[in-house]
């Protein structure tokens, strides 16, 4: 791989001193919701986080649906145990009666359609458990998975902050080696299971090695498309599909956009700090 | 006197939080009297914080009463402190203030203002001119400052040096980026280098002081070091962490490089050059 590897001992001493920073010192709350799913996003950013805030402040949310798989909630609780969480700090709570109102309420609907309001239905479950517990809800996206838009706005989009998104999807599995998450998360493919047999791999078409060197060459090195197709032996319009999933996205990773009518709105004239005291 | 000791105050200052971070100066200056330091210095826009955007226009009122209140602290000690400077009516200026036995000595402006990346100073700030490079006594110690980009140049350290300071210190705000590999990153590299490079040329002591801690997006690392005229790191602080940094400057080490060295050769024919360009 051409992306270098991260250097995860300073990596997780920045994010635990930022999350411990963010939410007591800035937010002035007391802990991090996480909703855990098996996978090693979520795995990695509940280490972190617990290692930040303390376990008795780290609150833990397994949050299954119909096309969760057994091995994910496995998964999920070997982290939670590997961690050793509090057990009124963590807690499984099935999504599918929720889910199963909307379908019938809404009628027919597209997989992917369904598989967002799953996402949604997450959030909506995160947030109340983040007001119960005098939290914030710590979002597990990746910087892969935020920078082609590999998520659900106002789903797993729909959090208070991401402490790993500055790092590519390969630097996670780094980083979980190092914090010790359990082997059979770092090994299994990577999945939002917003339906049965989804893999994001096999969804984007490419290896998450394949796609972080193109992100890296793209926007940290500057390179222009065809020297990084050149570069990775690959055809360009692979290399332009990843960029393309990049630029179409724009809109996830930004607030609404607000159309301006006075002298000063919202927006591009509004550069105040986000630490606004 | 052949001996000084100086204090560089490794700080977090608090974006806008001016009364807040006065208090912290006053804190770390009197530690610096405790360890009998005859200066102390903080790091760029210390009294404000660094990534201000809009807040920049409307704190330089704030600082003047925070210089005001910091006559006070600096009976019998040298302060050396981050400000806006609004230099005429709506114009701005991103200065270190120097201040001693209750007077203020003058105003010292930034005249690199960097704006790439993550940084919009010119936006803000109106840079400083040649004029505005003095050099500064107090105790028999002779210093001058320049503002972290100023230290990427070479010329704002070595006219000081041939004004006559016998040690420079350079105040910056300096962010954390890629923490990729082992190590130091690329950043904390060509800062030693640089502060390694400018004190042999120009046979001077460096006294490079950088902010700690989290500013919205940004983390700045620390890692304030003093190094000799021969070019030696003789103390370093950590990084990521608040330090007052206490380091005896010892005059013979300045002998022994100035006379081991071409820098009393001042060849103007290269400046007049340089000014024709």
């Amino acid at each position: 791989m051409i992306l270098p590897k991260v250097n995860v001992e300073r990596a997780t001493k920045l994010i635990t001193r930022r999350l411990r920073w963010y939410i007591f010192e800035y937010a002035k709350k007391r802990a991090g919701i996480i909703g855990v799913s098996g996978g090693i996003d979520s795995a990695v950013t509940a280490f972190l986080t617990s290692r930040a805030l303390g376990k008795e402040n780290t609150f833990c949310y397994i949050l299954p649906s119909s096309s969760t798989p057994k091995e994910d909630i496995d998964d999920a609780i070997s982290v939670i145990e590997r961690i050793g969480l509090p057990k009124n700090n963590w807690e499984i709570i099935n999504i599918s009666e929720i889910v199963n109102v909307f379908k019938k309420t809404l009628g027919e609907m597209s997989r992917k359609d369904l598989g967002n309001i799953m996402a949604r239905v997450r959030m909506i479950i995160l947030h109340q458990r983040a007001s119960k517990h005098n939290g914030l809800v710590v979002g597990t996206g990746d910087k892969s998975e935020l920078l082609i838009g590999y998520f659900t706005k106002f789903g797993d989009g729909g959090v208070d902050l991401l402490p790993i998104g500055g790092l590519y999807k390969t630097h996670v599995r780094q980083l979980a080696e190092y914090l010790g998450v359990p082997e059979r998360i770092i090994r299994k493919p990577p999945s939002p299971r917003l339906w049965p047999g989804q893999t994001a791999e096999g969804e984007i078409g490419l290896s998450y090695e394949v796609i972080d060197d193109i992100l890296y060459l793209r926007f940290e090195e500057w390179l222009p498309e065809e020297e990084i197709a050149k570069k990775l032996g690959l055809s360009s319009e692979i290399v332009n599909k990843i960029i393309r999933m990049v630029k179409t996205t724009q809109h996830k990773r930004l607030p609404p956009e607000i159309f301006h009518i006075g002298f000063r709105d919202l927006g591009s004239d509004w550069r105040y700090p986000r630490q606004w005291f | 006197m052949n001996t000084h000791k100086i204090a560089l105050a490794q700080i977090h200052s608090y974006l806008g939080n001016i009364d807040l971070n006065l208090k912290k100066h006053y804190l770390y200056i009197e530690k610096a009297r405790k360890e009998e330091a005859d200066l102390v210095v903080f790091p760029e826009l210390s009294l404000t914080g660094y990534l201000l955007k809009d807040l920049a226009y409307e704190l330089s009122g704030k600082c003047e009463e925070s210089i005001r209140k910091m006559l006070d602290y600096s009976q019998d000690i040298c302060i050396i402190a981050g400000v806006i400077e609004e230099h005429r009516i709506g114009i701005y200026r991103n200065s270190m203030v120097v201040i001693c036995d209750g007077e203020v000595k003058g105003f010292v402006p930034k005249l690199y203002l960097p704006s790439y990346g993550l940084f919009e100073e010119s936006r803000y700030f109106q840079e400083g001119g040649a004029n505005d490079v003095k050099v500064f006594e107090y105790k028999g110690l002779k210093f001058g400052v320049v503002i972290c980009e100023d230290a990427w140049h070479p010329e704002p350290v070595e006219l000081l040096a041939h004004l006559g300071a016998d040690i420079v210190f350079i105040s910056s705000s300096s962010p954390l980026r890629g923490l990729y590999d082992k190590n130091d990153t690329f950043i904390e590299k060509i800062w030693e280098a640089i502060n390694i490079t400018r004190a042999i040329e120009n046979n001077v002591f460096i006294g490079f002081v950088n902010r700690v801690g989290v500013e919205d997006e940004e983390y700045f690392w620390g890692g304030s070091m003093v190094v000799s005229p021969e070019g030696r790191v003789i103390k370093k602080a950590p990084k990521m962490e608040e330090k007052l940094l206490i380091v005896d400057i010892d005059f013979n080490s300045l002998r022994r490089a100035r006379r081991f060295s071409s820098f009393k050769i001042h060849r103007r024919d290269l400046h007049y050059r340089m000014g024709e360009l």
